[in-house]
Formats: structure tokens, C-alpha cells, sequence
């Protein structure tokens, strides 16, 4: 019961990760792209799931549980980081709290 | 083969192979947005070898990698930010 709850959850987050990355490598422009690297977080809890589903809380489980909250933390603050380099790169930075630059002109982001 | 092996094995080929592909073929910034993902699944390689292996303590290196790539993709953005 144990290895088939293993492998699942195994399966899972592989194929979560295996997703996001065809969703990087397929979309077109930066931001589609930064949609798809938020949910490795989810891809990395499964699997951490499964290694401590097979050795309990010991030294790797606690630490692959460490190592998936930590991306689950932090995929999201990348995905600001990188999405605001983008948009200081296009439009350059921010001088005015509060202008909406694609309302305002009506373009489209890219 | 067990199935930690075969899984990392997956993510090796499957995962970090099209993320290549994108940052070599796409802009600077779709290049930063495969350097995000590809820590992550990286360290997530190194978690399942270290299972699939039986070399336990090796999971320091999962974690440790997940920091610095981190820190590592956020000086990438700032950069690319810069103009750079």
C-alpha cells in the first residue's frame, strides 16, 4: 500500500514538473513563461510527500520537506523579481506610484 | 532502477533538456524565467538520487543548492533589470 502511494505521489510531482517546464519552453513572450514556474512548488511537495511517505520523518524526510516549503516559499518571489526586471527592461522603472502604463496607453503587454 | 532513480532520470531528460532549449533560444528575461525553474528541479534531482542511492546525508546538497540557486536568480533578474 505504502509503494503504491509512493508512486503516485511520485508520478505526480514529476509530472507537475515536467509540465511547468513544456509550459516554459511553449509559451511565447516573459510573462506567459513566468506563469509556469510558480507551481514546481507543488511538483517538489509531492515528492518530498513521498520520500517522507517511505522513510518517515528522519534526516532526508525532514530535509526534503524543508527543501519543498522552501520553493513553495520562494518560487513566487522569483516570479516577481523576474516579471518586474521585465518590465523596468521594457518600459523602463517605475517613476510614478500608481500610472498603469498599459491602461493608460491601451497597449497590450507582450 | 528503482523508482527514486527512474524518476530523477525523468526530470534529468524531460525537465531540464526543454529548459535548455528555452534559455539558449528565447530572450534574457524567458532565459531567467528557465533559470527559475531549472534550480528548483535541480535540487529536486539531487533529493531523488540521494533516495535512489542510499547516500542520505547527500540531501545537504539538494538543499543547499535550492538557497544558492535562489540567490543566484534573483542577482540574475537584478541585473537583467540594470540593463545588463
Amino acid at each position: 500500500m505504502s509503494s503504491v502511494l509512493v508512486a503516485a505521489l511520485l508520478i505526480a510531482g514529476v509530472a507537475i514538473e515536467l509540465l511547468c517546464c513544456l509550459g516554459v519552453l511553449v509559451m511565447r513572450g516573459p510573462y506567459a513563461r513566468l506563469h509556469y514556474t510558480a507551481p514546481a512548488g507543488v511538483g517538489a511537495l509531492l515528492i518530498a510527500i513521498a520520500v517522507v511517505v517511505r522513510q518517515g520523518f528522519s534526516l532526508i524526510g525532514n530535509k526534503a520537506l524543508l527543501l519543498a516549503v522552501f520553493v513553495l516559499v520562494t518560487a513566487p518571489v522569483l516570479s516577481h523579481v523576474t516579471a518586474r526586471a521585465a518590465r523596468i527592461r521594457e518600459l523602463g522603472d517605475v517613476v510614478e506610484p500608481g500610472f498603469d502604463h498599459f491602461h493608460e496607453t491601451g497597449e497590450e503587454p507582450r | 532502477m528503482n523508482e527514486w532513480l527512474l524518476a530523477a532520470s525523468v526530470l534529468l531528460v524531460g525537465g531540464l533538456v526543454p529548459l535548455v532549449i528555452a534559455a539558449v533560444t528565447a530572450d534574457a528575461i524567458s532565459g531567467a524565467a528557465a533559470l527559475n525553474l531549472g534550480g528548483p528541479i535541480a535540487a529536486l534531482i539531487l533529493l531523488l538520487l540521494s533516495e535512489g542511492l542510499h547516500r542520505q546525508p547527500f540531501v545537504d546538497l539538494a538543499v543547499v543548492l535550492a538557497i544558492v540557486s535562489f540567490v543566484g536568480s534573483v542577482i540574475v533578474a537584478r541585473f537583467l533589470e540594470w540593463g545588463v
